[in-house]
């Protein structure tokens, strides 16, 4: 096929994804778009809202848009690594043999929900780890592979604090973004309650299956970026660390650590997908500075002086956005 | 062509056929350039040229017009090739501008970043951005475009201008007194004036040396005056005669450096000796010898006269003059008599007096003969330079300060000193810093602004010495109608009031 029909195909696919998730969630563009791309891209989400704001709604519908195989696990204090991973179960067939079957635990879907992973326990989350950075599950030396696209999205509840594990800095850097759905505007909230109270189900329908992802994220890794912009995510990504000398002054003053190479990584990946979404065929630094908060947000840590400055991650970042491109 | 050359010829051909748009827009940009630098490059030139016209001229350089405009047409030239250098773009900053300035989201630099790349989606790319080009309107107004080469080289012509219009109002201002001079010639009266003072000068009797010294020198000046074209020229050939003149007469004049070794004596009655040498009274000289001769009357007058000859004879030892210099030897004639005196066996009173007596008796002759010889030096060395003067309308301050005019000066204050009620004149005339005379008041007729007063004599004394030398200098009175002129002066000029 044809770079052009590919490129129609990927803004028609991309077109119709978001008309049938409107039919089911409101409002939320912006998140809409990120989970977008961060499935062609092929990263995970983390997403944050208080309850109800619609994020277990936006997973379910965006499986049935996708006709993907989407699971949900609910995350508790008691919830063991095999209830995510499977479990090996013994079976007595009809001869009376025994024999051991693997049974799949739901993470063995291409969506898969973690609901409030906060609340499960260490040793619980350190199990969905291996399944997001390999896409593979290991039980009793027996490698089994997820499935194509795979992809997570979990959520955090920022209210219910006691009772929670925060999730170790080495599991946040596995999610490519970190988003914040917001509590609804005033309008919004009445369209939520008008569509709600006609159906509580989802109406969005089957658009694309899991072929039309992979073609748009090859397609999105065929996007060019030219060396100064490749330099500048790099910079950014850089000046992060206060403990370099070279880092912004913000750094230095805000941050106590800063990202990964990760947050590279995922930074130019994006970027790429998010060109081809707005209509453009080369990565331009608006589609960096637009991914920067999202992608660095989870990675880096503030610092007390930023606290007493009342200033949040977001703030600190949109310094360093500042500032790097100063340095340009 | 190589082929290496011809591939890149090629490819050129081939980016640009692909990319006509940016080409165009490159060229636009490319000519802009050329137009700003050109406007830069004037506005570099003038400041330049206004500068150095404003430095030069004031500096007194004289340029001629055609460097100025030379080296501004260099400047300019320089600042020309420098801002083009500058404000031309290549592709990639032709891109980044466009990118920049239209909101492109890198479009056009990534075009031209990955032009030798053939993936499908660089291709894709590639004709996106040009899409995007073609679209565009680039036309700015000349006053966004060229606004600030403009106001630059409003501002460097303004800058000139006023440069040029100070310069030359400068040198108007210091030409005014030189316009004259430019225009002048000496006069016909002018030169026959001077051939007139050459033919007076060889006739006065004065010092051979001086005579011909100062002949020679006017006959210099005769020629000089001739190869002068303008007043400043000639002030200075004028000028030049009379320092000259000025200083022949002081080497003649031998008076100065006796009475200044004299002076320099701590010996009372040597310095009243230096102070009737200094006053140059030749006619007068007795009186003025008088204070000398009078500190022998008392009774250590041995004493007095030892003292007098040690002093007088180390001072005069000292002098590196012509041995014949007739004041010289008349001076040392005195101290050689009064030394003689010393050593005299009798002890008759009146004999000591009598050898005294003659000793200054012949002093006064002598020496008063070589001192008018000397005035007479002084006084028409004076005469010569006052007409010369006078002639040629030289203004006083262009008049150096002469030695002529400076009289050294003794102090002859002495505790000891008993001579009468005369201790608050300390004698002498001259200039500067000495007295004039005494400080008793005077009724002067007409000295005052707006009629008569009383004033202190020594406040108009050298008013009317001034007025009694001219009056000398003229020739308008007869002999001892002088004499008795120069007599009473003599008689102020030790600070001693005599009837």
């Amino acid at each position: 096929m044809e770079n052009n029909e590919r490129i129609i195909k990927f803004s028609e696919a991309v077109a119709k994804i978001k008309s049938e998730l409107a039919k089911d969630v409101v409002g939320q563009t912006d998140i809409i778009d990120s989970v977008i791309i961060a499935i062609v891209a092929g990263g995970n989400i983390l997403l944050e809202g208080v309850p109800g704001v619609g994020k277990t709604r936006l997973v379910r519908s965006l499986g049935r848009v996708l006709s993907l195989p989407f699971s949900r696990i609910q995350f508790t204090p008691d919830l063991m690594p095999s209830d995510i991973t499977g479990t090996v179960v013994i079976n007595k067939g009809e001869d009376g043999r025994m024999t051991s079957e693997f049974r799949r635990g739901p993470i063995f879907a291409n969506l898969v929900l973690a609901d409030e992973i906060n609340r499960a326990t260490p040793k619980t989350q350190a199990a969905m780890l291996e399944v997001m950075q390999e896409h593979k599950v290991t039980v009793q030396n027996t490698t089994y592979p997820t499935c194509e696209p795979f992809f997570v999205l979990a959520t955090e509840n920022p209210i219910e604090q006691d009772g929670t594990y925060p999730l170790p800095e080495a599991q946040m850097d596995r999610f490519m973004f970190k988003l914040i759905m917001k509590f609804p505007g005033v309008d919004e909230l009445t369209d939520i309650v008008n569509m709600t109270q006609k159906t509580m189900d989802e109406t969005a329908e089957a658009v694309v299956d899991g072929e039309t992802i992979l073609e748009m994220r090859a397609l999105a890794a065929t996007v060019p970026v030219i060396p100064e912009i490749m330099n500048y995510a790099m910079r950014l990504v850089a000046n992060t660390h206060p403990e370099r000398p070279e880092s912004v002054d913000s750094a230095h003053k805000y941050l106590k650590y800063g990202a990964s190479p990760r947050a590279a990584q995922a930074l130019i990946t994006s970027a790429k997908v998010r060109a081809l979404l707005t209509g453009n065929y080369n990565v331009s630094y608006e589609d960096i500075d637009a991914l920067a908060p999202a992608i660095l947000r989870h990675r880096v840590k503030i610092n007390y002086t930023a606290s007493n400055d009342r200033l949040t991650a977001d703030d600190v970042i949109a310094l360093l956005i500042k500032e790097t491109h100063n340095q340009r | 062509m190589c082929k290496f050359t011809y591939a890149r010829v090629k490819y050129k051909e081939v980016f640009y056929i692909m990319s006509e748009h940016f080409f165009k827009i490159k060229k636009h940009f490319n000519r802009d350039a050329l137009i700003k630098s050109i406007l830069f490059g004037l506005a570099f030139g003038a400041l330049v040229s206004g500068l150095l016209v404003l430095i030069l001229t004031l500096s007194g350089v004289n340029f001629p017009v055609f460097l100025y405009v030379l080296i501004g047409l260099g400047a300019a030239l320089a600042a020309l090739l420098a801002g083009f250098l500058a404000f031309r773009k290549n592709d990639i900053a032709t891109a980044r501008v466009l990118d920049r300035e239209y909101a492109l989201r890198e479009k056009v630099e990534t075009m031209v970043v990955f032009r030798d790349e053939d993936g499908e989606m660089f291709k894709l790319q590639r004709a996106d951005a040009e899409r995007t080009l073609s679209l565009l309107s680039i036309k700015k107004s000349l006053m966004k475009r060229f606004g600030t080469a403009l106001a630059a080289l409003v501002l460097a012509s303004a800058i000139l201008l006023t440069n040029v219009v100070i310069a030359v109002a400068g040198n108007r201002t210091d030409d005014s007194s030189d316009n004259k001079e430019e225009s002048f010639s000496v006069t016909e009266w002018q030169r026959n004036a001077l051939a007139a003072l050459i033919e007076e000068a060889k006739g006065y009797a004065i010092n051979e040396e001086l005579r011909l010294g100062m002949v020679a020198e006017l006959e210099r000046l005769l020629d000089a005056i001739d190869d002068t074209s303008t007043r400043r020229k000639l002030r200075e050939e004028v000028v030049a005669s009379i320092v000259v003149i000025d200083l022949l007469t002081e080497n003649v004049n031998t008076y100065k450096k006796i009475g200044t070794a004299l002076g320099a004596c701590e010996n009372i009655t040597v310095k009243l000796l230096a102070l009737a040498i200094l006053s140059l009274n030749g006619i007068g000289f007795s009186e003025s010898l008088a204070p000398v001769s009078k500190k022998f009357e008392g009774a250590m007058y041995r004493s007095e006269i030892e003292a007098f000859v040690l002093g007088a004879d180390s001072s005069l030892n000292a002098l590196t003059l012509n041995a014949d210099d007739p004041l010289l030897v008349k001076t040392k004639e005195l101290v050689f008599s009064l030394d003689a005196v010393l050593k005299l066996t009798t002890t008759n009173e009146n004999v000591i007096r009598a050898r005294i007596e003659r000793a200054f008796s012949n002093a006064s002759d002598g020496m008063g003969t070589a001192l008018s010889a000397q005035y007479e030096n002084k006084v028409k060395s004076d005469a010569v330079i006052q007409k010369l003067i006078d002639i040629f309308e030289i203004p006083e301050q262009d008049i150096p300060p002469l030695l002529g005019d400076i009289v050294p000066t003794v102090d002859v204050s002495d505790e000891d000193d008993s001579s009468g009620s005369d201790k608050e004149n300390t004698g002498g005339y001259g200039s500067g810093n000495n007295l004039f005379g005494s400080d008793d008041v005077i009724y002067d007729p007409i000295y005052k602004e707006g009629g008569a007063g009383y004033v202190k004599y020594g406040d108009v004394l050298a008013d009317y010495y001034k007025q009694i030398e001219d009056l000398l200098i003229s020739g308008k009175l007869d002999e001892e109608t002088q004499r008795k002129i120069i007599n009473y002066f003599a008689r102020l000029s030790d600070g001693t009031k005599k009837d």
